[in-house]
């Protein structure tokens, strides 16, 4: 890897082809993305406040407070930003984290945080280890301003990721000065005070709107940046270390940026950031509403979903982060990580009686990769019945990153019931090839979706699908998962595996995705030339995607931030 | 709005003079402007409620054959029908609330049809097309909160039976306060009585305690907003939009906490719901128990409008493109229209597939469509049974409910659902049938917005503009 790490950034150094935005100034040393014919002079985009999700703000609270809070509020969901384009008709993306950085919070999401505050607060004073963690001076009494204006420094530094400023702390402090004085107690205080801390929007957003240097370019500060390496990178808020680097701003420095990034990507904590990362790419959080009927499914229990996801995530792990392997192989790799209950989905002996490990399907089994998981063949079909629709959209859509424009809404979209003559759904979506209302989206999903067909709606291997007759009778009759993708022709699940593999849009998708994931936007046109230099470092590195993130933390699109957008 | 600061700071100080104490404060209008309505006149306020379901109807079995105020009658003989070959507002008439609602049927969502189910949304709740695909902005139920809602302690309430978020317990829903801020719906019974009829909630005629943490609590409160609008000073505009929210919501709770050492206005209907479980046992089927959660969130809603905790909430029973499998259908095993064997699996597929998938005259969705009836007037029934001076609660509000489509087969979008319960103070007519010829649905939402009292003189945008009501609805 090592090798492979330092071409990447002698292709990144490169020398520049052209200047593309002018002077950069100090910080120095940011790579230029390449001149990309037709492509307009790279500028960044506007930055943004990012919400945390979820499990960022847990992260966060386990990180600077203690792994010892249980949080049993209930917070503001995750959401994708709003269906479909903006109001300049470009792209939203479905990432939660650009929903993140778009989405508006609601009133009862404002009071779970009020909440949440309250109840971390509560529990960190009650708990003699995490209070002897925080309280690190000695109160000289029921009020003692000097000794909470320390202790918000510190917590407070680090929640909202960038010290706090002197007029925020005095805010705190006379929060903690009322209820002092109100409740007789100097903690009793320090709880009111620490809440404010945590409800705080300098802790519940991320800003990432970026700062004018000195020679009046616009790029992230140190603590902006550290902030955003961390989250990307480890999907919690930045260390002890990184905090130091962006204290001194010698995180400005691209020498100590690179080795930030490299030491962080070595860290065992790069595990949680790239499961992170794919569970917003596949929307593996959409298990949660994974419901089959256990009379047609019997192996289905509600435990499935939360199996399904952790054998993906797994799997994706292990290949990315243990075994540093070429991102294309998870399409065709013939290993993954079961615990009981997918073992009996797969078929295939259980691994481990409590658990997941690793399992490799014999060479004549079909099933291969990643789209041969649960997490996909399952929560990509219909309660009942698979869907080509479903599993060829989101191979199309999430892998691919083509966009299947939705069906005219006032189609009768139904897909005709199985007959004697059409038993098979192959045989009952063929209209959709027929039809020319029809064909253009659907040869886009459905030969793709039908490659899976020996997959029944929860995974299971089949090379037959049922038909029952008018008198009761059933018949069973073979699948063909024959097609084709980009003129290659595959015979089925395992063979356009292989083509996915090969296929470039896959690996770009990735970039393009992961980009939107990092920065919390849609990149705009003029970051063409930087998407470009992603690609081509991905492709170098062999498909590494440790590597690839290392390009992307280090790259100019990521540190930079034109201002934000005011009032027309 | 009125700052607390110095209600506050007084109260602080009569604190440190002593213990708590139970006092009398400040008369609620200091607080609560919007409220003197009420005190003043002893009156009741109007709300708005909305019963939303996904996935539409089947026009053809849900027009009721009579026009008019008998339209109940079109049902009286078919209680010896089997159940699925029973019309589809038959529940209302079974449940004895058919005198309450009125059926508006025939008339279209006229705005553009581009997206499945997001278009017939759009065009019921803003009365504007979708905007690229999203919602276009704030829909009905939201500017009706912000005209009769803010003076509350909740400013709207959303829930759902459907679970869409495992971790948040949320669900569906379309109420938006703006295109990028969805209010997601409560989806557990047991965690919505807990945040609005929980330790915080005082029952008339008890006394609240003033509790010192009170004050201390909309301290935190200031600074915070303090932290907001500092951070407001450096944002874009979208973020601005944003910070307002996050600011509008902090200052609402300041309310709330100054609202709890007040004496609560004495509703004589307000009182504590039924507590609910927390968490409704899944069939062997793994399929949720839609009627207790459904009759959960009814008393819960129909109470907090008796406490006048709220004037507005909205319902998404189940979300748009739902697949929700709903309980035992009659009809398993059987034969369709034509004869055919109905597909054994079809049964436990999800309600979405069911529309476009079942073949011929469905009558599995059709049974779905009947079961959300019977919800619908359960929840009816929970505003009834909330009496208000010489009549009940429902009198006094409108309960709207819709889909987002009406043939979910098509994504059809003429023909759409409409049912109104209550008269919204003697404003709307109740128990009719409206039976139209097209016009257009926006007219139905204006009638209802002016009923409710939002002061607006026309209702949507593009070809779902109205500047009239519809009169056949109108006292």
């Amino acid at each position: 890897m090592t090798s492979s790490r330092s071409y990447l950034r002698g292709l990144l150094l490169a020398p520049l082809l052209a200047s593309c935005v002018g002077d950069i100034g100090e910080p120095p040393n940011v790579d230029d993305p390449p001149f990309v014919p037709g492509a307009p002079a790279f500028a960044p985009a506007p930055g943004t406040l990012r919400r945390l999700t979820s499990s960022q703000y847990r992260a966060s609270i386990a990180e600077v407070i203690g792994p010892e809070i249980i949080i049993v509020t209930r917070l503001e969901p995750d959401r994708r930003p709003p269906y479909g384009n903006d109001e300049n008709g470009n792209e939203r993306g479905e990432l939660l984290a650009i929903g993140a950085a778009s989405n508006g919070l609601s009133a009862s999401g404002v009071e779970n945080y009020v909440n949440a505050a309250y109840e971390i607060a509560g529990q960190a004073l009650a708990n003699t280890t995490v209070h002897s963690r925080i309280v690190t001076c000695t109160p000289a009494g029921a009020v003692d301003d000097a000794c909470v204006g320390e202790i918000v420094d510190s917590i407070g530094g680090r929640l909202f990721r960038r010290p706090v400023t002197p007029e925020e702390r005095a805010g705190y402090v006379g929060v903690a000065r009322q209820a002092s004085t109100v409740l007789g107690t100097f903690d009793e205080g320090l709880e009111f005070a620490l809440a404010a801390v945590l409800m705080s929007p300098n802790f519940i957003y991320r800003d990432e709107l970026g700062d004018d240097v000195s020679t009046g370019e616009r790029r992230l500060t140190p603590h902006q940046l550290a902030t955003r390496l961390s989250f990307f990178l480890w999907a919690e808020p930045p260390d002890d270390e990184l905090r130091s680097h962006a204290d001194d701003g010698s995180l400005f420095d691209a020498t100590v940026l690179d080795a930030q990034v490299a030491r962080m990507l070595a860290d065992d904590r790069v595990r949680s950031g790239v499961r992170a990362f794919f569970d917003d790419m596949l929307a593996l959080y959409d298990l949660d509403k994974l419901s089959k009927s256990p009379v047609a499914f019997v192996q289905f229990t509600p435990d499935v979903r939360e199996s399904a996801r952790e054998e993906t995530l797994l799997f994706l792990e292990e290949h990315i982060v243990t075994d540093h392997g070429d991102f294309r192989d998870v399409f065709t790799s013939p290993r993954t990580f079961v615990d009981r209950r997918l073992a009996s989905i797969y078929n295939v002996p259980a691994p481990t009686l409590v658990g997941f490990d690793e399992i490799v399907y014999p060479s004549w089994m079909e099933r291969r990769g990643l789209l041969g998981q649960v997490s996909f063949l399952a929560l990509q079909s219909h309660a009942d019945k698979t869907s080509a629709v479903l599993r060829g959209r989101f191979v199309r859509e999430r892998l691919m990153c083509s966009k299947v424009p939705d069906p005219p809404p006032n189609l009768n979209t139904a897909i005709p019931p199985p007959t004697a003559d059409n038993p098979t759904l192959r045989d009952r979506v063929f209209d959709h090839f027929q039809n020319p209302s029809c064909r253009g989206c659907h040869q886009m999903m459905d030969p793709i979706g039908l490659a899976f067909e020996h997959f029944d709606a929860l995974g299971r291997f089949r090379t037959q699908e049922p038909f029952t007759d008018e008198a009761g009778q059933v018949t069973y009759h073979v699948i063909s998962t024959e097609g084709s993708l980009a003129g290659l022709p595959y015979d089925d699940a395992a063979g356009l595996a292989q083509i996915l593999h090969d296929h470039p849009d896959v690996p770009n998708c990735l970039v393009r995705t992961m980009y939107r994931y990092a920065t919390g936007h849609v990149e705009i046109t003029s970051e063409t030339r930087q998407m470009r230099a992603l690609e081509a470092a991905f492709r170098a590195s062999g498909y590494d995607v440790l590597d690839l993130m290392h390009a992307m933390a280090t790259s100019l699109g990521f540190q930079l931030a034109a201002p934000p957008v005011l009032d027309p | 709005m009125a700052r607390t600061q110095i209600s506050r700071r007084s109260m602080l100080r009569g604190v440190l003079a002593g213990s708590a104490v139970a006092i009398g404060l400040p008369a609620l209008e200091i607080f609560y402007p919007g409220r003197r309505d009420v005190l003043a006149q002893g009156g009741f306020p109007r709300r708005f409620g909305i019963f939303f379901w996904g996935n539409g109807m089947i026009p053809s079995r849900w027009t009721p054959t009579v026009e008019g105020a008998d339209w109940g009658l079109s049902y009286a003989d078919q209680k010896t029908l089997p159940y699925g070959e029973r019309g589809q507002l038959y529940p209302l008439w079974e449940n004895d609330v058919h005198q309450d609602v009125t059926v508006v049927t025939g008339m279209s969502v006229m705005t553009a049809s581009t997206v499945a189910h997001g278009s017939g949304a759009s065009g019921i709740f803003s009365g504007t097309s979708l905007n690229n695909g999203s919602f276009p902005g704030q829909s009905i139920d939201q500017r009706v909160a912000d005209a009769i809602g803010s003076g509350t302690i909740y400013r709207s309430i959303e829930t759902s039976c459907e679970v869409n978020n495992a971790a948040a317990l949320t669900g569906p829903s379309w109420s938006f306060q703006d295109a990028n801020s969805q209010n997601p719906s409560a989806a557990s019974p047991h965690l919505l009585f807990d945040r609005i009829f929980g330790a915080n909630f005082v029952e008339p005629g008890g006394t609240p305690v003033i509790d010192p943490k009170n004050a201390l609590r909309r301290s935190v409160l200031d600074a915070v907003g303090d932290d907001v609008r500092r951070l407001q000073r450096r944002v874009g505009r979208a973020d601005k939009t944003r910070l307002d929210q996050h600011l509008s919501s902090i200052r609402a709770l300041e309310l709330r906490l100054a609202l709890l050492d007040s004496n609560p206005p004495s509703f004589a209907s307000c009182r504590r719901p039924t507590e609910p479980p927390v968490s409704f046992p899944l069939d062997r089927e793994n399929r949720i128990d839609l009627r207790k959660i459904n009759a959960a969130f009814a008393e819960i809603h129909a109470l907090a409008l008796a406490c006048d905790l709220t004037r507005v909430f909205s319902h998404w029973m189940t979300g748009s493109v739902s697949s929700l499998r709903f309980p035992e259908y009659e009809a398993v095993n059987k034969v369709d229209a034509a004869n055919q064997p109905i597909d054994p699996l079809l049964q436990v597929s999800g309600h979405h597939q069911l529309t476009h998938d079942e073949p011929g005259d469905q009558p599995y969705v059709h049974e779905i469509v009947l079961n959300v009836m019977d919800q619908y007037a359960a929840m009816i029934k929970a505003m009834k049974g909330v009496p208000e001076g010489n009549g009940t609660l429902l009198d006094n509000m409108v309960l709207f409910a819709t889909s987002d489509c009406s043939l979910g087969r098509q994504h059809r979008l003429a023909d759409y659902p409409i049912l109104l319960a209550g008269s919204a103070g003697g404003k709307l007519r109740q128990g009719i049938h409206y039976k139209s010829s097209g016009e257009n649905a926006s007219k139905v939402l204006l009638s209802i917005a002016q009923a409710v009292g939002l002061q607006i003189s026309e209702f949507g945008g593009d070809a779902g503009l109205t500047t009239s009501g519809l009169s056949a609805i109108e006292v």
